[in-house]
């Protein structure tokens, strides 16, 4: 984001009032008030598509979270121009049954995209995705260029007030995020939330202005309407892009919820069962933020070994 | 032969390789094949003779091929198969649009163009290659194309893409222009408006005045098997030819045709009411042409080397002012010795002798990192292009420019061999680090790196610091680019002049059996 642009933004922001630029508000892709069966599902030991019927079945199925007509966007973790057995990206398997389950339960039409670190045309073939998604009969689009990008405000954060979000979170009924749980240089792990950086233009923001903050504050913005944790191959070091195949192990695990940050608090322990989700800065604050609940004890939890 | 068909063959060749270069150096999308470069621009004489210069082999003879060619025939090649040469037709053409029919004069044989022509041997000679490349067509055009055709595509596309999500199709992607730098459009722009001048007052007259190209192929046409000729028996002197000639080589006056300056548009032979104007075998019985030609104009000359300081000074009031009085700023400039030349370049001392600055890998890097040069590489390497991090940085599986460049001055390599060629050295500069400034987790440049040579190691207050191992950094400029300081970053990648071999990094191997495992939650 440019400076001058911020500033303009804010300006006319405040003059205007918040209508203008608030494309909407918390609360929006909160599915409308399905009462679920459980606070999050954990499958592990089997294919990832597998596991993921698995788990939504738990749920009441795709029909509980998409209607008829609606417009899906599915935003996994394309960051990286790597292919799947490096396990930067989002298994393309479980993406491609995704799509085909929002087709199912209705949906009028499916976009995937990201705004990726790598070269994007490269991470979105590389990565498998593409051609998944296409098969699956979705359409990708690129998340290459500041014009998708529309200011938004941020009431509840703390750091960050106002972020550039890409046009499809902002038009879109169902929002499904689905980040791959990794390593991370930054921000020690990258999942649910840290996955959301992927919706926004101007990274390097986030970074100037204490990173762990606004991962929290851009969780307060809105919950997407369903989070799926792919843990099927991990990458344990040299996140978020890994430097050889040695990186990764193969885990086979899956995790779906509504909250972005007990699912993150759950990925935290399968990445490494000694590792207390509190320790990892942006989950904390993102609890405290009342973004959701850390606290994997209060949770209802459903535990599927195959 | 008869004009109309002799024409309609020139056409016919002209909008083939227009198309064909055009679509090298605007071709955002990466369409056309990388593979495919190196065959398209075979023919064209500035490239394939420096390449012949430096790399000797069968892929570089196209230039041998062209001169035979033009012994054959004339200077078709500047008709032809010369995109800049096309380009002014196209230019002559949009002109005649504009005004009245315009009456071409013949003009008498300059001696300039053997200045130029000898500055531009020179120029090789001694590998200074500026000069060259401020006067090689096939470059001039390349620029043109790469800096002010391509960033034009892109927001033609663009506005196509915004039109069809309007209506809902979302058919078409959008995309960014990186480093856009108004500085290198300066020479560019000033090259076209020249041509455009040049077109609109005397035809052709850059091909016979100042494109080196022009002047020594007019040494062979001289003597060319087939030529265009005036039947002094037939000639009335009405002059309909010498009006249509571009290159303005028909002296009515003395009922001569000067093949060296005839670049072959076949224009002449139509309109002749005799039919005294005819395409066939030379007579080789022609009087010497006598090299008298006036001294170019003054203001003409003043024109040309405005151009290339213009293009110098612009330089001062290039790199982005980019303050932001909200956020903290970095204090420490970022002190590059040397600049970064690509992988597949060598050393710096290889690239700027043999690079003839088209910008076709400018064009054709997906990263966008690979940027025209101002002073980076010194005057000798003005225009060249060099890695330019803070635009973007280069795709670690990626070897475009290496397969693209005409003369070889980026060596062909491998995705392979690319990750171990060390272009570079990462630095890191602490003091205007966000971690240590601000104590806050930052770690971008390490998240990019493609081999970890920028980790993140323990810090105070349990954050982590970026640190620099550069025996396995290549130079790919990711951290540089990715870091978010402003104005100046807290890692660059410090050029290394002649290029190194980086180490391979470790890989120890992870014991743990997630299947033993419990369930953790």
């Amino acid at each position: 984001m440019k400076r001058r642009d911020f500033i303009a933004g804010a300006a006319a922001a405040g003059l205007i009032g918040t209508g203008r630029f608030a494309f909407g508000n918390i609360e929006q892709f909160a599915p409308s008030a399905p009462v679920l069966p459980y606070d999050l599902v954990a499958v592990r030991g089997g294919e990832p598509e597998v596991m993921f019927d698995k788990a939504i079945q738990s749920l009441g199925g795709m029909k509980a979270f998409v209607k008829k007509g609606q417009k899906v966007v599915v935003k996994p973790n394309i960051g990286w121009d790597s292919s799947p057995e490096r396990a930067a990206d989002t298994n393309p398997n479980l993406v491609k049954r995704i799509v085909k389950a929002c087709y199912e339960a209705g949906a009028k039409q499916v976009y995937v995209f990201d705004n990726t670190c790598d070269n994007w045309t490269n991470c979105y073939k590389n990565s498998g995705i593409e051609k998944a998604v296409k098969d699956a009969g979705g359409t990708m689009v690129g998340g290459n260029s500041k014009s998708y990008y529309h200011q938004v405000n941020i009431p509840r954060g703390k750091r960050l007030k106002q972020a550039e979000v890409h046009e499809l979170i902002l038009d879109s009924d169902v929002f499904i995020n689905v980040p791959i749980l990794k390593h991370h240089s930054s921000s020690d792990l990258t999942i649910a939330m840290k996955n959301l950086m992927g919706v926004v233009w101007d990274r390097g923001y986030w970074h100037r202005n204490d990173l762990n903050q606004c991962i929290a504050d851009f969780a307060t913005w809105r919950k997407p309407t369903l989070n799926i944790v792919d843990a099927y191959r991990v990458m344990l070091r040299n996140g978020p892009k890994g430097v050889s195949a040695s990186d990764v192990i193969t885990m086979k695990q899956l995790l779906i919820s509504t909250d972005i940050v007990a699912i993150d608090a759950a990925a935290t322990k399968i990445w490494d069962p000694k590792k207390d989700p509190a320790k990892v800065k942006h989950i904390a604050l993102a609890n405290e933020l009342k973004a959701g609940n850390m606290n994997l004890a209060q949770l209802r939890i459903n535990r599927i070994k195959l | 032969m008869h004009s109309r068909a002799l024409r309609y063959i020139r056409y016919i060749f002209a909008v083939f390789f227009f198309l064909l270069i055009s679509a090298l150096f605007l071709d955002f999308r990466g369409l056309v094949p990388a593979d495919m470069h190196r065959a398209a621009t075979w023919l064209q004489f500035g490239p394939s003779l420096v390449q012949f210069i430096h790399f000797a082999g069968l892929f570089s003879a196209g230039f041998l091929f062209i001169a035979i060619l033009t012994l054959l025939f004339g200077r078709v090649y500047c008709s032809a198969i010369c995109p800049l040469g096309i380009f002014q037709d196209i230019l002559i053409r949009i002109e005649k649009w504009f005004r009245k029919k315009k009456i071409l004069r013949y003009r008498k044989p300059g001696w300039w163009r053997y200045v130029f022509l000898g500055m531009a041997v020179l120029s090789l000679l001694v590998g200074f290659m500026a000069l060259f490349n401020l006067l090689d067509p096939f470059s001039n055009f390349g620029r043109i194309f790469s800096s002010l055709g391509k960033p034009l595509a892109i927001l033609i596309n663009n506005a196509a893409a915004a039109i069809s999500e309007k209506s809902g199709l979302a058919v078409i992607n959008r995309y960014p222009i990186k480093g856009f730098d108004v500085a290198t459009l300066i020479f560019p722009f000033l090259v076209i408006s020249l041509l455009i001048f040049l077109t609109w007052k005397h035809g052709r007259l850059f091909c016979n005045f100042i494109c080196p190209v022009g002047t020594v192929l007019g040494l062979f046409s001289r003597f060319s098997l087939f030529s265009i000729s005036l039947d002094k028996t037939k000639c009335n002197q009405c002059g309909k030819c010498a009006a249509r000639c571009k290159a303005g080589c028909i002296s009515i006056k003395t009922q001569e045709i000067d093949h060296s300056r005839c670049v072959m548009c076949f224009d002449c032979i139509g309109p002749c009411p005799e039919e005294g104007v005819t395409f066939g075998l030379s007579s080789f019985k022609r009087s010497s042409q006598v090299a008298t030609g006036k001294k170019a104009s003054d203001s003409r000359r003043k024109f040309i080397s405005s151009a290339f300081l213009l293009g110098l000074a612009g330089r001062l009031a290039a790199r982005e002012n980019s303050g932001d009085t909200f956020e903290r700023q970095t204090l420490i400039p970022e002190k590059k010795a040397s600049p970064v030349s690509p992988p597949g370049s060598r050393s710096i001392e290889q690239f700027i002798s043999t690079c003839i600055a088209c910008h076709e890998c400018v064009s054709a890097c997906p990263a966008q990192v690979l940027q025209p040069s101002l002073l980076q590489y010194g005057l000798q390497g003005f225009m060249q292009p060099h890695m330019d991090y803070h635009a973007s940085f280069c795709n670690f599986e990626c070897v475009v420019c290496s397969e693209v460049c005409p003369t070889t001055a980026i060596q062909p390599i491998t995705v392979e061999e690319k990750k171990k060629i060390q272009l570079g050295k990462a630095v890191f500069i602490k003091d205007n680090c966000v971690v240590s400034t601000f104590n806050t987790a930052c770690g971008a440049c390490s998240e990019h790196c493609p081999t970890k040579a920028v980790n993140m190691v323990p810090y105070l207050d349990g954050l982590r610091i970026p640190e620099v191992n550069q025996s396995i950094c290549i130079g790919c400029g990711a951290c540089e680019h990715a870091c978010p300081t402003k104005p100046y970053k807290a890692i660059f990648v410090e050029g290394n002049p002649v290029h190194l071999t980086a180490a391979t990094p470790k890989e120890d191997i992870i014991e743990r059996n997630v299947e033993e495992e419990e369930w953790a939650f």
